[in-house]
């Protein structure tokens, strides 16, 4: 191997090291430390093909469900010309994956970034990597079997897994591998043609399907090292409460229990078996201080919030021409509205769980985790050590959404494993789960509009939101988006700048206001304000984040002004896209798809609804009524432009999800705070969308040959204002609060 | 809590077992870590979200509130045991890979369980309505509920009822 690989690392994004061991998950099984042998050929960070005709992918992203190992698999087997079900998907951390904040994070004069799976930015990020990566590792191979047979390359070709000869000559790659490592590594190797794609953009069963249905699959309690000993963690109601009193002699006397013991986040009850230590936590007598959260009520909330909305905005985003001025015409049509979202968990099927084993000060971490680099962050800094003496093993997660994104229950983990010599495995319940934090903020937004009466065009809309910030609020993760070597101080100094710019508003919070302030419908006069709300409630990123609440209103309103101008929401919507394509487009197409204008059954409405995030363009039609008093969506139709589709069938499976996951939000998701305690607990109090009340959805994933972006979260932020517009199509009644089912209960109170 | 240990006698997917636990110690935890099958998923712990059914003497059971000295003798199948003697996947399993049905995964287990036991009853016969009342206990925050119901269908078409 020459040194010029050095170059084609930085390309990737990657500093110069050899993958020799494989920490990390197999889809499959857990591999551990599993050393390849010298003759393996790992031409880049993400590429390693075995003497035995392995060949393994190093994922620099977090399997969670959304498919990107099939995804990463799919792109590197174009370029490889292997089979996409010969390649082995590994989650890998490694520090030259820290680059996954985009280009400006790729530059050298600012080397930071983090290993992170979300933002919908896996399959954008990597579409150009992998491949070359991929072509890279294959015109290497193709040089060795050239040089072996006494050939040029021109007369060899790759193709399966095999080097063919023109004479018909054929060479598995495994039999390459020592050969190909000491070609010169190819740069910047041209890559193929949409046209020429024979697995990009076509049919294909997911590389986890198997092992999934099979029950095969690791996810994070599912791998259990030598010696594991379980935690049971008892919280204090308030979140930030401590331990007053306690006694746990009841405890320390059950079956199996191997200590209890008090610490930062509560009481550690530790066991041989995970039912030891649930069953002995319920005999442990335990009391709490007040928390940070004392005192908190949602109710209480909600009513300030809407107070505050009905003012200015502390700050101002958009402000384009006059919307007072429009909004005081004679000749328009104005509409106001107050609309409202509530806290939400994200509620994964696999609870909160991770497995830690502090030995000295070297940390081992079995995590299902949307960042490693997050987690070793916040372990080594509750450690005092440096984040490489963190290793992360990214295990298969039950479900992510957001939630994995921040390493509160790792950090927990590793403050019960500290003070213990055996590798902890800390499993939350449900309960702990729910009530555990970081949840979706709840939000509130006054829209006001204004329509001409001559023409039905929108001639001003003032959007003003409130709600808590998750950009403040996830600042102090921030500091993983450092490199290592930083000293400590330097990353608290550029942590707190960071949340003092928010503050001032000199950085604006595009969180709060994404899907709002990009609104792509042509309007005279818009203006968007914006004031932060400041609690102790934790809040973060969940599915689709700012969108999540911003497209609910954006999409609803457009439906109240499209009545007001007396007009068909459809076409109201495409009078106000003409400058826009690609929202056309899919407007077009979910119309069609879902019947628009079509006559429907008494009782029935459709609604509509157009969204861009994450870089896709989304519409649906909803079709949904009220029977019985009780909320029903029957059927929904999806248009999705994502640029190219690399993998068609699970972009559509991308789609059903963020609608499934969207609807149960939309219809019965809410958590209710009272006096600083999550009511709601398990799935009988938070309900998700069960299989008798899934609609039919049929997609429609568009050609396009524009670069690839995300689909794990940009199918759900339309499904709500659809859903809300097909309730007014088929009851007359505007639902304007999430959970609709409780708006629709609540109708005669609020109306 | 009692702290009571009881020693029971099962019948693992065709293989004889004995275990010494809590009298309390839910079946599901049982099968993870003293049986150590880890198909079978831990979710909710009170029989909301289905992702730790079982067959218990051939029924669907939540194994997550199913306590071990309610199971003395009894016949346990779990996710592990659906597959063949040769390995070769149950025709549910079969239809959720075609399908592309599993996402995050971790409910499916759960889910198959399911179905399975949904078909051993109905057979070729089954309806979009004899699967919403045999589905509707089992939660998938993945939504894949459009995709389970057309791979129950096309697994229905290859079991015998």
């Amino acid at each position: 191997m020459r040194l010029e690989r050095r170059d084609f690392l930085k390309m990737v994004g990657g500093g110069a090291l050899m993958i020799g061991v494989l920490p990390g998950c197999k889809t499959a099984q857990v591999v551990g430390m599993k050393e390849l042998s010298d003759d393996t050929f790992s031409p880049n960070v993400f590429i390693s093909i075995t003497p035995e005709g392995r060949v393994i992918l190093a994922l620099n992203k977090s399997e969670m469900g959304q498919g990107v190992a099939t995804g990463s698999a799919v792109l590197v087997a174009e370029e490889l010309e292997v089979a996409v079900e010969s390649i082995e998907a590994i989650h890998v951390a490694r520090p030259e994956f820290e680059n996954s904040l985009g280009e400006a994070a790729l530059s050298e004069i600012a080397p930071v970034g983090m290993q992170i799976t979300g933002g919908s930015s896996s399959t954008p990020e990597n579409y150009t990597p992998l491949r070359k990566a991929a072509a890279s590792a294959r015109l290497m191979l193709v040089a060795a079997a050239a040089a072996k047979w006494q050939t040029t390359a021109e007369q060899c070709r790759a193709e399966d897994g095999h080097v063919i000869h023109s004479d018909g000559r054929k060479i598995a790659y495994g039999a390459l591998t020592k050969e190909a490592a000491a070609q010169d590594v190819v740069d910047d190797p041209p890559l193929k043609e949409r046209s020429a794609f024979t697995k990009i953009g076509k049919p294909v069963i997911r590389v986890d399907a198997k092992d999934k249905v099979t029950g095969a699959a690791k996810f994070g309690t599912d791998y259990a090292p030598k010696n594991v000993v379980r935690a049971y963690v008892i919280h204090p109601p308030q979140q930030g409460g401590q331990v007053k009193s306690l006694d746990a002699a009841a405890a320390k006397e059950m079956p199996g229990v191997v200590d209890v013991f008090e610490f930062e986040r509560g009481v550690a009850v530790l066991a041989e078996k995970y039912w030891q230590a649930a069953a002995a936590a319920r005999t442990v007598k335990v009391t709490f201080t007040e928390g940070a959260t004392n005192g908190l009520h949602s109710d209480a909330l909600s009513v300030a919030a809407k107070k505050v909305a009905k003012g200015d905005g502390s700050t101002r985003f958009v402000n384009r021409g006059n919307v007072d001025k429009a909004l005081a015409e004679e000749d328009v049509v104005t509409v106001d509205a107050t609309y409202e979202a509530p806290y939400l968990a994200h509620a994964p099927m696999e609870p909160m769980n991770c497995t830690v084993h502090v030995q000295g000060d070297r940390v081992q971490v079995w995590a299902p985790t949307q960042s490693p680099t997050i987690v070793a962050e916040g372990i080594s800094r509750l450690l005092g050590i440096d984040r490489s003496d963190v290793q992360v093993d990214t295990l298969m997660l039950g479900g992510g959404f957001g939630r994995r994104g921040v390493p509160d229950f790792a950090v927990e983990a590793a403050m019960i494993a500290r003070k213990v010599d055996r590798p902890v495995q800390l499993v939350w319940s449900r309960e702990d789960d729910m009530r555990g934090g970081y949840y979706r903020p709840a939000a509130v937004a006054r829209m006001r509009g204004a329509v001409s009466k001559k023409d039905g065009r929108v001639k001003a809309v003032h959007y003003h939101g409130v709600a808590q910030s998750i950009f403040m609020d996830q600042s102090p993760f921030l500091g993983a988006v450092f490199p290592d070597w930083m000293p400590k101080m330097m990353k608290r100094l550029m942590l707190r700048a960071n949340v003092g710019f928010i503050n001032s508003g000199a950085l604006p919070d595009f969180i709060s206001l994404e899907g709002m302030a990009t609104s792509a419908y042509d309007v005279e006069s818009f203006r968007v304000d914006y004031t932060p709300v400041r609690t102790a409630m934790p809040v973060s990123f969940w599915r689709s984040v700012g969108h999540s609440y911003n497209a609910f209103i954006k999409e609803t309103f457009m439906d109240e002004l499209a009545h007001a101008a007396k007009k068909d929401p459809f076409e109201f919507r495409r009078a106000h896209l003409t400058a826009a394509p690609r929202h056309l487009a899919v407007l077009e197409a979910a119309a069609e798809l879902g019947n628009w204008g079509k006559p429907i059954e008494e009782g029935w409405g459709r609604g509509i609804a157009v969204h861009w995030s994450f870089g896709s363009y989304v519409a649906q039609v909803v079709e949904a009524g009220v029977v019985d008093d009780r909320v029903r969506v029957r059927k929904v139709a999806c248009a999705v432009d994502c640029g190219v589709a690399v993998t068609p069938d699970l972009v559509a499976a991308q789609m059903e999800s963020g609608i499934i996951y969207g609807l149960s939000a939309a219809i019965d998701q809410r958590l209710d705070i009272v006096d600083g305690v999550v009511q709601q607990d398990n799935f009988d109090t938070y309900p998700c969308l069960r299989m008798h009340e899934s609609p039919e959805i049929v997609v429609k994933v568009m050609d396009s040959d524009e670069h690839p972006h995300g689909v794990g979260e940009p199918g759900l932020p339309p499904v709500l204002g659809g859903l809300s517009n097909a309730i007014f199509a088929a009851t007359g009644v505007r639902l304007r609060a999430m959970p609709m089912q409780q708006a629709w209960d609540r109708r005669k109170e609020t109306t | 809590m009692s702290t009571k240990l009881v020693t029971v006698e099962l019948e693992v997917n065709g293989d004889k077992r004995s275990v010494e636990a809590l009298a309390s110690t839910p079946l599901l935890w049982v099968i993870r870590e003293e049986l150590e099958l880890t198909g079978t998923k831990f979710g909710c712990g009170k029989a909301q979200c289905g992702a730790c059914t079982v067959h218990v003497d051939g029924v669907p059971r939540r194994s997550c509130v199913t306590p071990l000295s309610a199971v003395e003798g009894a016949k346990i199948r779990t996710i592990e045991g659906i597959v063949s003697k040769e390995g070769a996947l149950h025709p549910v399993q079969e239809a959720w890979v075609a399908n592309n049905v599993p996402q995050c995964g971790y409910c499916q287990s759960g889910q198959i369980m399911s179905a399975v036991a949904l078909l051993e009853a109905r057979g070729p016969k089954v309806t979009d309505e004899d699967i919403d009342a045999a589905m509707a206990g089992n939660i998938c925050r993945c939504g894949t509920y459009p995709r389970i119901k057309k791979a129950i269908h096309d697994a229905a078409k290859k079991v015998e009822s």
